[in-house]
């Protein structure tokens, strides 16, 4: 896969969507090939019959397939924070070496922005940037806005823009996804490392600095630095508590252990810094992909590339309604359908590609947890029927090792998967928020609706981009005021 | 930042593979010395592991069975339950052996990795040596009892607690609270230590001068898995036996039964004497030299024979047997600990090394070999519900006797088999006339097989024994039956009443 990267990178010039062109088949333009749709129209055919014959035989043996689905999954996220605390889980730059940088040493680095109606964001954004601990005439800073996004364009000329910053304007063409922006911004990045933001973000002052250095630490092999993200808004309310909880159990445990393991990551949508020469190599982001970020992070260890964790920030702002944060749930989890059905056309060549335990890890970091959002409302729901009702028949779904996998499941896995919550809190120092990542349950219910949301979302209509309303922190600070 | 690993010797790393490989070849030896010496199950791992394949089986005695009394704690049956299921039929190796080989050896590769990482030396490994080879140790091993795995439990939470005091790495504070919530699953006895552990934590994180809810955090994530233990059991007890407080029921309704005044043979009564002085003058020691880790593992160390001490005042002394076997590991553990501190002050100020080695040698062979004084006296059926083989052996030979009397009586007769000592008596492939009874209820039984002729067979209420529930809902039932009930015949420790049926209609 690597050398064919190669070859047609040189074509990559001027066409955003080169990827789904050239390497249709790593694209999602195609939610679902039609061998994939026979083999599931199958599978759903003898199973229907299966059901039909011999109901609660199958009823067993999906109880049962389901109960050491939970058991793997849970033992492997547990696995991963395990590892997530060893010493070189991240990249750790300390202040001597950053003192020890200089400017006339540094190369230039892109930063692209894509950005679609958040005019609201122009000036905070803007000011982040220009924070930001590096050398202006070596700051290649572009702004992607769209064609017709009419009010986002006007609030930024709006604004003095600092030396090396730019507009580039995408124009209106079909799909409309971030991802495609960021390949138009691609074609015009000068630096020789590229890093995204979104137009709500804060990184850290010294953020590309410290990924220029872990760069040069991590090898030639890791073309990808993934930073920690978090929330600026974490204590607006109940459920940007709870999202700060799961960020931090995410990017501050899981992620770094997923790195230890030297498993497939899937990339956060934002701050994740590449090596541009690389990254164009790769033909850079599927268009058609509404986790762009997930896929790209598979698609680099299909290359025989890497991702580490870079131990810095970025301060994000937390969806903080419900109604806007179903959509954002609803297309993560569509995206990780789209990412995993795309892989899995080929299984046997993503085997060869990733090597066992890289296959293993993609089925349990993509599929499973994916699956497990779907899952959870039927297994709660026989739980809850069990609780109240104690209907004979439930206990004859889970006869003898399976009863004990589900009660084990159902109380240790849980109980751990909550307890991962206030540990990433804990972690994050965010004493205040251990408490109320208890309340974790809650938020997988919410969790679980956006993936049956997605899952039929998925069919109906599979590029919808469900934008993601930001602003709400500084309306919320601005009504207070 | 606080969770950034900081060890004490922070070159070494502390995961090693060699480490997995070398526990897993101490469980084979512990296992196989046990096999060659023709050592046998115990009463307990012979519970536990019929606890384990009536769970399997789906049927209800496997499920009253783990949660039921606070005398059997669910843990060990649980960490028994996998390898059950995984064990071949036809292999002749019981699951608790090996399980208790397990645990047993990942005490001993604890005990060396947490001195190794407090930065002791070579001396480690005679530490290690002295409770290898302690008796009673290796004894509970091979009978498959439950106390490797207390043993294993208390030396994690005693060494994370410890580090955790030292360095306040997060991965410590979660291990002692998973610990701590393991033993409390382990059973009732352990209680007492895991309080005591939990106010060593809250005294250490209330003289700390940092926000409260940096304390707070620090408490939640320390005390939320015992909170969830505790509260899961309760749950447990309330969907599966119909009362939350079950389990707990035979702490407020039994007194002292027969067998709890057992008496410590007086050179044994000296040795641990003698060990919680050298615990206590240890804690002297790091209360002089501010060592706060110290102070702490030696404060917890000095709660094992503590909350034995209140046991046998409250005349338990059976169920304080674990708590002072576990003692010997943690006393160890202090020990090392304090030698280690003295080690990496000496070699700050570059001391002179052979004299010191010369003491040092002297010092950890005796005290490496105090356990060792143990050999000779630690009777092998010190704790309650780890008897000795022989007791096992005796009733199994009578059961076929006792189902051609009950056969000769009626043909379709049933005999409830109350309490734990059931899973021990009966096989797995037992007469189906046989039932297990954790929680018998003469009404019901009554009414579930009206007209059919039915027996009681009851254990004499001894140590652990007279904790079952049929001894504290039905008192004096072994002495003077009940109204219900009709002394038929002795077998064994056991008697078997025959249930008078009432005539009135359904």
């Amino acid at each position: 896969m690597k050398s064919q990267m190669k070859s047609v990178s040189d074509g990559f010039m001027g066409d955003p969507l080169m990827l789904s062109r050239s390497r249709p088949e790593l694209s999602a333009h195609v939610p679902i090939t039609r061998s994939q749709r026979t083999v599931l129209m199958v599978a759903c055919g003898v199973s229907l019959l299966l059901i039909a014959w011999q109901p609660w035989l199958m009823a067993r043996t999906f109880v049962l397939a389901a109960t050491v689905f939970y058991v793997v999954h849970a033992i492997y996220k547990l696995a991963m924070v395990r590892f997530s605390v060893s010493v070189n889980s991240e990249l750790v730059i300390s202040a001597g070496e950053l003192a020890a940088i200089r400017d006339a040493d540094l190369p230039v680095y892109s930063i692209m922005v894509p950005m679609y109606h958040e005019r609201e964001s122009v000036k905070h954004l803007v000011q982040a940037l220009s924070e930001l601990d590096y050398p202006a005439d070596k700051l290649d800073v572009q702004l992607l806005l769209e064609d017709d996004d009419q009010e986002t364009r006007a609030a930024v000329g709006a604004v003095t823009l600092p030396p090396g910053f730019r507009v580039t304007v995408v124009p209106v063409s079909l799909p409309r996804t971030k991802p495609k922006a960021c390949n138009v911004g691609l074609d015009y990045a000068r630096g020789e490392f590229l890093v995204i933001y979104d137009a709500e973000d804060r990184p850290e002052r010294d953020q590309l600095k410290k990924a220029i250095i872990g760069f040069s630490r991590a090898g030639a092999n890791i073309i990808c630095l993934q930073s920690r993200l978090n929330f600026y808004n974490s204590r607006q309310n109940l459920l940007t508590r709870l999202f700060t909880a799961e960020y931090s159990a995410w990017f501050d445990l899981s992620l770094p252990g997923l790195s230890v393991a030297r498993a497939v990551i899937p990339l956060g949508g934002t701050s994740n810094h590449f090596v541009t020469r690389k990254l164009r190599d790769l033909l850079g982001w599927d268009a058609f992909n509404v986790t762009e970020d997930c896929d790209l992070g598979i698609r680099i260890q299909r290359a025989g590339y890497g991702t580490r964790m870079l131990q810095t920030t970025t301060w994000e702002e937390a969806c903080s309604r419900v109604s806007f944060w179903i959509p954002q749930r609803t297309r993560w989890i569509k995206g990780y359908i789209q990412t995993y059905l795309v892989h899995m056309r080929n299984p046997l060549q993503l085997f060869r590609e990733l090597g066992v335990a890289g296959f293993l890890h993609f089925q349990v970091v993509v599929g499973c947890s994916t699956l497990a959002t779907l899952l959870n409302p039927l297994f709660w729901f026989l739980a809850v029927l069990w609780f109240l009702l104690r209907i004979e028949a439930l206990t004859s779904l889970f006869p003898g090792a399976v009863f004990a996998m589900g009660v084990t499941c159902l109380f240790a896995g849980n109980f751990a998967f909550v307890y991962l919550g206030m540990i990433g809190c804990y972690r994050r120092r965010y004493w205040d928020l251990v408490g109320y990542a208890i309340l974790a349950p809650f938020y997988w219910i919410l969790m679980s609706y956006s993936g049956w949301r997605a899952f039929f979302q998925f069919f109906a209509d599979p590029f919808k981009w469900e934008k993601t309303r930001h602003g709400l922190c500084e309306e919320a600070d601005e009504s207070k005021t | 930042m606080g969770y950034v690993k900081k060890p004490m010797n922070p070159k070494r790393d502390p995961i090693k593979l060699w480490r997995w490989g070398f526990w897993l070849a101490l469980a084979v030896v512990i296992l196989a010395t046990g096999l060659y010496l023709g050592r046998e199950v115990g009463t307990e791992g012979l519970v536990r592991e019929n606890i384990c394949h009536e769970l399997l089986a789906g049927h209800t005695a496997g499920r009253q069975g783990v949660i039921s009394s606070v005398w059997w704690g669910p843990f060990p049956t649980l960490a028994i339950l996998p390898v059950a299921f995984l064990l071949p039929a036809g292999l002749c190796l019981p699951a608790c052996l090996l399980v208790s080989a397990l645990f047993g050896a990942a005490t001993l590769v604890l005990l060396e990795q947490a001195l190794w990482l407090w930065g002791a030396g070579r001396w480690r490994w005679l530490l290690m040596l002295g409770v290898a080879l302690n008796p009673s140790f290796l004894e509970h091993c091979w009978a498959g009892s439950s106390l490797s795995m207390v043993t294993f439990l208390l030396v994690l939470s005693l060494y994370s607690v410890t580090s955790w005091i030292h360095g306040r790495r997060l991965l410590d504070l979660i291990w002692f609270a998973f610990g701590s919530a393991l033993l409390l699953g382990t059973g009732y006895e352990m209680s007492g230590w895991v309080l005591a552990a939990v106010c060593v934590v809250g005294v250490e994180e209330w003289r700390r001068q940092v926000p409260a809810a940096e304390k707070r955090a620090v408490l939640m994530v320390a005390l939320l898995p015992m909170a969830y233990a505790a509260a899961l059991w309760l749950l447990m007890c309330w969907l599966i036996m119909g009362d939350p407080f079950y389990a707990v029921r035979s702490l407020l309704a039994t007194g002292p039964g027969p067998g709890s005044t057992v008496i410590l043979p007086d050179l044994l009564w000296w040795c641990y004497t003698g060990l919680a002085a050298l615990v206590g003058w240890l804690l002297v020691l790091a209360l002089r030299g501010h060592d706060r880790g110290g102070v702490c593992l030696a404060v917890l160390g000095l709660a094992l024979p503590g909350v034995a001490g209140l046991m046998a005042w409250r005349e338990r002394l059976w169920d304080a047997a674990p708590l002072l076997l576990a003692f010997l590991p943690g006393a160890v553990l202090v020990l090392g600990h304090w030698l280690a501190g003295r080690e990496r002050a000496r070699e700050a100020t570059h001391a002179s090394i052979p004299a010191q080695g010369g003491r040092r040698t002297v010092l950890v062979w005796l005290l490496a070999l105090l356990p060792l004084v143990l050999i000779d006296v630690v009777p092998l059926g010190f704790s309650g519900g780890t008897a000795s083989v022989s007791s096992v052996k005796t009733p199994i030979s009578w059961l076929p006797d006792l189902e051609r009397h009950i056969h000769a009586r009626a043909p379709f007769a049933k005999v409830f088999v109350c309490g734990f000592e059931s899973f021990a008596l009966l096989p797995r492939n037992a007469s189906p006339i046989f039932e297990h009874a954790l929680d018998f209820n003469f009404e019901k039984s009554k009414h579930d097989y009206y007209g059919q002729v039915l027996y009681l067979l009851i254990h004499r209420p001894e140590q652990r024994d007279a904790m079952d529930s049929i001894h504290w809902k039905y008192r004096n039932i072994y002495v003077q039956g009940g109204e219900d009930a009709l002394y038929d015949s002795d077998w064994g420790d056991w008697r078997l009443f025959e249930l008078i049926q009432a005539t009135a209609p359904r």
